[in-house]
C-alpha cells in the first residue's frame, strides 16, 4: 500500500472525483495489519485523510483474520446509534490495486484512550467511560446488525468452538504442552454461566479507543469481531499490559459498573469468571501465535512476528497456568 | 575456540552493537520498533543458549517420575505406554534433547490427565508444582529482558 497504488485504486472507484493521494506514510505498532495513513486531494480542492488497513504478506505474518470479514462488520456496525466507528468507505476485495486486500476508512482527528490514560487522568472517571463505551458494544441488539453476520446456533455451541481453540493449539505443537492441555481439562471443568450472545470486539482495549473532540469515543480494530459471549471481551482486557490499567486496581467497581450497564447479574460475571474468561478471551490469538512458532520451527519465516511472540508465548503460558490454577476441580466436563 | 567468546556472549555483543551503533542511525519509527523486537529476540536466544539444554536435561526426568508412579499408582496402561516411550538418552545434542523433553511432556500430560480426572489430590499437588517450575523456566529464558547469562566467556 503506497501513494501509487492507492492512487489507481482511487481513481477506479471514484473516477469522477480526480483523485490525487498526496501522501501515503505506514503507520508503526500494529501487531497484526499493515495500516498506512494516506492524504487525498480532490478535484474541487477539499483534502480527506484516509486510513488503510491491509494484510501482509503471509510470510511476514503471524495472526490470521480475513479482511472481507471486518469488513462486512464494518458495514453492519457503522450506522448503529450505540457507538461510533470511523466511517468504512473503501474494500479492495482482490488485492488487486492495493496489492492485498485493504479497507479504506475516514481518518478521525483524534487521540487513543490510552494516551489519554498516559497523561494522568482520573482514573476512577476514566474506568467508568472504559466501561461504558465496552457495554455500548455489548448491548447492540443482535436484531440491529446484518443478518449476514454468522451466529453461533446456541451458547453452549459457541463456547465449546472457543474452547477448542485450545485443541487447536494443542495439535499444531502435537500435544507437547502440559500447561496447555492443564489449562483446557480446568476450563472444560468450569463452564460459567450461559449469558445472552452480543456483539464481541475482540481486540477491545483503550487503545482501539479514539477519543475526539465534541463527539463521542471511536471504535476501531474490528478484525477479530464476532457474535458471541461478550464477556471474552473482558477476560480480554485483563491481560492487556499497558498502565495505567482499568480492571485490577478495584475489579469489583469496574464489574459492578459493567453489571448496572448490561443488566449480567453477579452469578454471571464476577472476578473469578472474569479470570476465567482470560483464557477464552485470548485464545484466538494465541492460536495464531502457537501456528507462527510451529511455522517457524519447521521452517518457515513468518517475519520478526514469528520469532518475537515465543516471548509472549511464554507470557501468556505464565498467565494461563496461574488463572487455571484457581479453578476449582469437578467431574463436569464441556 | 568455539568457548571464547560463548554463543551468548557473541549474541550479547551482537544486541551491544546494534544498540550502540545501528539503533541511533534508524530514523523511521516503524524500523527502529523491528529493530527493538529483534534485540528482545536474540537476547532472548542468548539466554536459551546458556540454559535451554540444562532446563530440559533437569525437568525430563521429574516428567517421567511422575508419570511412573501415576503408572505404578493406578495402574493405568496408557499411562505407562506413555513413560515407556519417553525415555531420556544420553544424547546432549540439542535436537535429540528436544525430542526427549517433548515425549516426557506428553507422557507426563498423560498422566496429569488421569489424576485431574479422577482428582487424586496428592498427584494434583505434585503436577501442580511441575508445572510451576516449568513455566518459571520458560519465563526466564523468554523473558524479552537483557540476557542473563553469565557472558563472562
Amino acid at each position: 500500500m503506497n501513494v501509487e497504488r492507492f492512487q489507481a485504486f482511487l481513481d477506479a472507484v471514484e473516477p469522477d472525483r480526480g483523485a490525487t493521494v498526496l501522501s501515503a506514510s505506514p503507520l508503526p505498532g500494529g501487531y497484526s495489519r499493515d495500516t498506512v495513513m494516506a492524504e487525498v486531494q480532490w478535484a474541487d480542492g477539499t483534502t480527506e485523510r484516509f486510513v488503510l488497513r491491509g494484510d501482509p504478506a503471509e510470510e511476514d505474518s503471524v495472526f490470521r483474520s480475513d479482511r472481507a470479514d471486518e469488513w462486512a462488520m464494518l458495514q453492519a456496525v457503522k450506522d448503529l446509534p450505540n457507538f461510533r466507528i470511523p466511517a468504512p468507505r473503501y474494500f479492495d476485495a482482490t488485492g488487486e490495486y492495493m496489492g492485498c486486500k485493504a479497507i479504506v476508512s475516514e481518518a478521525i482527528d483524534s487521540s487513543s484512550m490510552q494516551k489519554f490514560l498516559d497523561s494522568g487522568p482520573d482514573l476512577d472517571k476514566a474506568r467508568e467511560d472504559f466501561v461504558a463505551i465496552m457495554a455500548s458494544a455489548h448491548n447492540t441488539p443482535l436484531e440491529s446488525i446484518d443478518s449476514s453476520i454468522e451466529r453461533p446456533s446456541s451458547w453452549i455451541e459457541h463456547i465449546r468452538d472457543v474452547i477448542a481453540n485450545y485443541e487447536r493449539m494443542l495439535e499444531l505443537i502435537d500435544n507437547c504442552d502440559p500447561v496447555l492441555r492443564y489449562t483446557l481439562k480446568k476450563i472444560r471443568m468450569n463452564l460459567p454461566p450461559e449469558v445472552p450472545m452480543a456483539l464481541v470486539h475482540g481486540d477491545l482495549q483503550p487503545g482501539n479507543f479514539l477519543l475526539s473532540e465534541g463527539t463521542d469515543p471511536y471504535i476501531i480494530d474490528w478484525e477479530f469481531s464476532r457474535i458471541g459471549d461478550p464477556r471474552l471481551d473482558l477476560g480480554y482486557y485483563l491481560q492487556i499490559p499497558m498502565p495505567p490499567h482499568l480492571y485490577h486496581p478495584d475489579p469489583e467497581a469496574f464489574l459492578t459498573s459493567y453489571r448496572a450497564l448490561t443488566g449480567m447479574t453477579e452469578e454471571q460475571i464476577n472476578p473469578a469468571i472474569a479470570k476465567y474468561f482470560l483464557l477464552l478471551g485470548t485464545s484466538h490469538l494465541m492460536v495464531d501465535i502457537v501456528r507462527g512458532t510451529a511455522d517457524v520451527t519447521a521452517g518457515q519465516h513468518r517475519g520478526i512476528m514469528g520469532t518475537f511472540l515465543m516471548t509472549a508465548y511464554a507470557h501468556f503460558n505464565n498467565l494461563y497456568l496461574d488463572y487455571s490454577l484457581e479453578l476449582p476441580y469437578s467431574e463436569v466436563s464441556a | 575456540m568455539i568457548t571464547r567468546p560463548s554463543t551468548s556472549r557473541v549474541l550479547e555483543d551482537v544486541v551491544e552493537e546494534l544498540t550502540r551503533d545501528i539503533m541511533p542511525v534508524i530514523t523511521d519509527p516503524a524500523q527502529q520498533i523491528r529493530l527493538h523486537m529483534l534485540m528482545i529476540v536474540l537476547n532472548d536466544c542468548a539466554n536459551a543458549s546458556e540454559r535451554e539444554i540444562s532446563v530440559m536435561r533437569a525437568e525430563i526426568p521429574t516428567y517421567l517420575t511422575f508419570a511412573d508412579d501415576v503408572a505404578k499408582a493406578t495402574g493405568s496402561a496408557e499411562v505407562a505406554a506413555a513413560v515407556a516411550g519417553a525415555q531420556m538418552g544420553d544424547s546432549l545434542v540439542l535436537t535429540d534433547v528436544i525430542r526427549d523433553y517433548e515425549n516426557a511432556s506428553r507422557a507426563f500430560s498423560t498422566a496429569m490427565d488421569l489424576v485431574m480426572d479422577t482428582v487424586n489430590r496428592d498427584f494434583i499437588e505434585r503436577g501442580e508444582a511441575l508445572l510451576k517450575t516449568r513455566v518459571t523456566n520458560e519465563r526466564a529464558i523468554l523473558s524479552g529482558s537483557s540476557a542473563v547469562g553469565r557472558s563472562a566467556s
